[in-house]
């Protein structure tokens, strides 16, 4: 006795028979080579304006650390000028003993 | 050619920076996905452009790390393409192709002039479907893959998969009966 299938696997395996000598266009290898070369292309110039933006980036770090010395500098020279004066005050009108 | 046995190794070598390499993963899978993508769409045109855009995103995610290694190269190509299909199917039916587009005639293609009438009833007979029920029935009946494979592929459980494959055949009964 032969097993009645149903008509719908029937019908979905006789497509998929049929559909089986489907293949790319020629030249479709062509094609995704083409795309894959413009994405190589895109990335390669991202991955250069992330460079950029990095250069940038440590450069205001830079920047900033350089304006901070700078304050320093400023600050500690103003305060030393401050000292000697204090010292130069102190010191005048006084009498060195290694003078007798 | 490196063998479907290889296609891991050709594609640590283009996440290493040779991307010419890339090209032997296009060679050795391009029949089977476009194949796959043109059942699931019942479209060749339409089903090669999907596949060039999974070829794009399968590119940018090897080189820059993104795929891990947990699926076979050949089951991580079947996933990007059928999402694509997927969205696809779902842009159309936002949009619907206009009744009096020009089919897919013989010459359009590779392909027999039986091929490309077979897919555009298996477009017709499957168009009423959503879009995931249409993948799991085509990947299931059509290319005759396990459902656990489906899953995989889909992203889902088997059960999900079970259940858009019972979903997809009562509907298809369902107009049959109604047609008869």
């Amino acid at each position: 006795m032969s097993e009645r299938r149903d008509p719908i696997e029937e019908r979905l395996a006789r497509l998929a028979e049929a559909t089986d000598s489907i293949r790319p266009h020629p030249g479709f290898e062509a094609r995704i080579a083409d795309a894959v070369a413009a994405e190589r292309a895109a990335l390669s110039s991202l991955r250069a304006s992330d460079w950029v933006f990095n250069v940038v980036q440590s450069g205001r770090l830079v920047l900033a650390a350089a304006a901070l010395a700078a304050g320093i500098a400023v600050f500690s020279a103003v305060e030393s000028a401050a000292a000697y004066d204090r010292e130069a005050a102190v010191a005048y009108g006084t009498v060195e003993l290694g003078a007798w | 050619m490196p063998s479907l046995d290889t296609l891991e190794q050709v594609a640590s070598r283009v996440s290493r920076g040779e991307a010419e390499e890339f090209q032997h993963i296009v060679r050795a899978t391009s029949a089977r996905l476009v194949r796959l993508a043109a059942r699931i769409l019942g479209s060749q045109e339409e089903a090669e452009d999907v596949v060039q855009e999974a070829y794009v995103k399968a590119y940018r995610s090897l080189v820059s790390g993104q795929f891990d290694g947990r699926a076979a190269i050949g089951t991580w190509l079947f996933r990007i393409v059928s999402n694509g299909a997927i969205d696809a199917l779902r842009s159309r039916a936002r949009r619907p192709v206009p009744t009096d587009r020009v089919p897919d005639g013989q010459g359009d293609g590779i392909g027999s002039a039986e091929a490309h009438l077979a897919l555009r009833e298996l477009d017709d007979w499957l168009g009423e479907l959503p879009a995931e029920q249409r993948a799991a029935l085509v990947l299931k009946a059509v290319e005759g893959l396990e459902s656990a494979e489906i899953a995989k592929i889909l992203g889902c459980t088997e059960g999900a998969v079970e259940q858009r494959l019972v979903r997809a055949r009562a509907q298809l009964r369902r107009r049959r009966n109604d047609d008869e």
